[in-house]
């Protein structure tokens, strides 16, 4: 049994054939390690990521449909949850958690306008308006998608 | 009341949160002043020119619509209008404010826009109210490795976000980690549309991922008809074509001359440039790409070389070999041992300068692709059997073999494994080896009768061979009826070289001309045409990986509506990557 201990201070025991999916944890029980403190990720966070974990180190062909589903759903949080998620998943280097998170936070914003996106992420805008229309009189055609719908039906 | 306010607080900011675009939200806004006489309390917010009192979101459950409230008070009825009621819009379900609206001021089209995966939508706006702003900081790498597997529409969006997610984006390195990881989707390029009767300087991109129509204007193509395109890495090749001579810019075969050229154009650097032209003038070429492996030498060996040249005959069929005097052929061979002593042995050869160049030149792609352009019709409409292969490294044309004789008009092509397949209009089907170098005639079962007019189309898909074919389909039975004429999806059994019937295309084959590609596992079909006085225009995918292969409607009447029935004969599609 290995002792995880999250940012807040909370402790988590769990069996070393589990954890080891996460890559940075593998290495310090190679290195004989029991306890590890963790002190860039939450307990909130370390939570999912146990959940995650657990679900996921018992791959059986039989469960693969049912670990299908919950990726699904485990997928299904906010945006901040998702993101304090990929943070975690990138120091615990859990490869397959984090191909799960890329293309979700991806499709999480594709939908959205830059104004969106800027709010987000918290981001000011460093373009003068000037140097943004002309990014957007660039690629016109990519910014005028429903220019040809708008007119049917 | 107190509903009412949290109402307009989450209307904020579900506004900030929707891709609602501004120049949208401006026209919304005119529309709205225009209708709304009520200004008493009406509460303008300037930064988006819209009256968020107006504004009554719905969400959930399909389609929803951006209606105007004119009234202020609850339980205000105006008469809700839904039209365009698709068959999405099932059930609406206010989440903020609770007036009826009495405007619809989108189309169909935009609606889609907002609302593109409604479920997910309404989830979003649900997180949005709990969640605005993001309190963990997303360190570059892991913002890369998200925006690495957005749509490009979506990156294009992005790029405008800030400088640093615009440099982020914009590097050869980010283009090619996206290519790599498969993280792109397919957009089908049409080309050669005719409005007015001119061959318009249009071409319209289809985006799969967003189902999505985009214009684009091109000048340099301006009074081009008759040509063929394929796509290769980000580049569109436009081959050859005419011009009317007499009536600039029409569809005019009264006079007209006949193009060599070759003209590329990306779609991401917006630029066209012009390769190399071919050594024959062709309209409407056969074109195959055929990948071929990047350390290939493309020679062209002299005819006193006396090398006999061995085919293997192929399973169930005959082979010929015809006479190349213009012999080309395409081998293996590693950067290393291509010295001097090698070049002494082979005195008359000359091999062409990419073998320098691929060391300096920065492959921005480790594939690279031959092209090939067959047949078509030539200066005076008369049927060529001329052949010849382009090396966009080199950018040099090269003869090849001429189609076999008696093969007759070749009508379609296309690369698989290696072969470029080529079928003509006698119903004889002959491939090409690119790397041996010469035409192999392949005898199959024999394929059921077709409609005449319809010329069959050879697709490849995943290293399988198709044929979409019209054909007779029994009907019902009845003695004396007209057969009813069916598109048929068949693929060629390459051991045994036997025809199989795979699918039926569920649309009636009402365009002779219809473009079919293949990406992946995915067939798409563009068909074009009149009927009842106007253009339509339809566009299914069907998946071949399915063991029954369903087709499905992807997109109808989405451009054809301004374009002239000429275009059904002139259209032709590419599919690029992006």
């Amino acid at each position: 049994m290995i002792t995880l201990q999250s940012s807040d201070k909370d402790v988590f025991e769990i069996e070393q054939s589990i954890l080891i999916q996460s890559g940075t944890i593998k290495n310090m029980v190679e290195d004989d390690f029991t306890f590890i403190p963790l002190p860039s990720v939450d307990t909130e966070t370390l939570i999912k990521i146990i959940e995650y974990m657990k679900k996921h180190a018992d791959k059986t062909d039989s469960k693969e449909k049912n670990i299908k589903e919950f990726d699904k759903d485990f997928m299904k949080k906010t945006l901040n949850e998702l993101f304090a998620l990929v943070f975690a998943a990138n120091y615990l280097h859990i490869s397959s958690l984090l191909e799960l998170l890329y293309p979700s936070i991806a499709d999480r914003i594709k939908d959205k306008i830059t104004e969106a996106i800027r709010q987000i992420f918290s981001i000011r805008c460093d373009f003068t308006p000037e140097e943004e229309r002309r990014i957007i009189m660039d690629n016109k055609w990519a910014h005028e998608g429903t220019e040809i719908e708008g007119t049917l039906d | 009341m107190t509903e009412r306010l949290t109402g307009e607080e989450s209307l904020q900011q579900d506004l900030e949160s929707l891709s609602v675009s501004k120049r949208l939200v401006r026209s919304v806004s005119q529309k709205l002043k225009k209708k709304n006489h009520r200004s008493v309390g009406e509460e303008e917010d300037d930064s988006r020119g819209v009256s968020l009192r107006c504004l009554t979101l719905y969400g959930r459950g399909g389609g929803c619509k951006v209606g105007a409230d004119t009234g202020d008070d609850l339980g205000d009825s105006c008469g809700r209008r839904r039209s365009n009621a698709s068959d999405e819009g099932k059930g609406y379900n206010l989440i903020c404010g609770n007036e009826e609206t009495s405007v619809d001021c989108f189309s169909y089209g935009m609606r889609q826009k907002f609302w593109r995966r409604t479920n997910k939508k309404s989830l979003e706006l649900e997180e949005a109210l709990q969640n605005k702003n993001v309190n963990v900081f997303l360190p570059d790498d892991i913002l890369e490795m998200c925006l690495l597997r957005l749509p490009f529409i979506s990156l294009v969006n992005a790029r405008l976000v800030c400088k640093k997610w615009r440099n982020l984006t914009m590097t050869p390195r980010f283009w090619r980690m996206r290519q790599e990881g498969s993280f792109q989707s397919p957009w089908l390029f049409l080309f050669g549309v005719v409005k007015d009767g001119y061959c318009s300087a249009e071409l319209h991109a289809f985006d799969v991922s967003f189902n999505q129509w985009h214009k684009m204007n091109s000048e340099l193509l301006k009074g081009r008809f008759l040509f063929s395109v394929t796509g290769i890495h980000d580049d569109v090749y436009v081959v050859g074509g005419c011009s009317s001579l007499a009536n600039f810019g029409k569809v005019d075969k009264s006079s007209f001359k006949t193009h060599k050229s070759v003209l590329v154009f990306s779609p991401l650097m917006r630029t066209w440039r012009k390769a190399a032209p071919m050594k024959h003038s062709r309209s409407s070429p056969i074109l195959g790409t055929s990948e071929i492996s990047s350390d290939c030498l493309v020679l062209r060996n002299q005819q006193t070389r006396g090398d006999r040249r061995f085919y293997r005959p192929r399973v169930g069929g005959v082979s010929d070999v015809y006479e190349d005097p213009h012999r080309l052929s395409v081998r293996r061979q590693s950067r290393h041992s291509l010295d001097e002593n090698e070049l002494t042995y082979l005195p008359n050869v000359k091999p062409y300068k990419f073998v320098k160049q691929k060391n300096e030149h920065s492959s921005k792609d480790q594939r690279r692709f031959l092209l090939i352009a067959v047949g078509g019709l030539g200066c005076w409409d008369e049927p060529l059997d001329s052949a010849e292969i382009y090396d966009p490294v080199s950018n040099k044309w090269t003869e090849i073999q001429r189609l076999p004789v008696d093969f007759g008009i070749a009508c379609s092509g296309v690369v698989c494994n290696g072969l470029f397949y080529v079928y003509s209009e006698t119903d004889k089907l002959a491939a090409y080896d690119v790397e041996k170098g010469y035409w192999v005639r392949i005898q199959t079962s024999p394929f059921p009768t077709r409609v005449h007019e319809y010329h069959p189309k050879l697709i490849c898909c995943n290293s399988r061979l198709f044929m979409l074919s019209v054909s007779w389909c029994e009907g019902e039975g009845q003695i004396g009826r007209r057969n009813k004429a069916v598109r048929k999806l068949w693929e060629l059994d390459l051991m045994s070289l036997t025809w199989r019937e795979v699918s039926i295309h569920p649309d009636a084959p009402m365009d002779w001309n219809a473009a079919f590609i293949a990406d992946k596992n995915s067939i798409f079909g563009v068909e074009m045409f009149k009927i009842f006085g106007q253009v339509l225009d339809f566009l299914t995918v069907g998946d071949v990986s399915d063991a029954g292969i369903n087709w499905s409607h992807i997109s109808r009447n989405r451009l054809a509506q301004e374009l002239d029935a000429a275009s059904c004969l002139t259209k032709s599609m590419a599919v690029l990557h992006l």
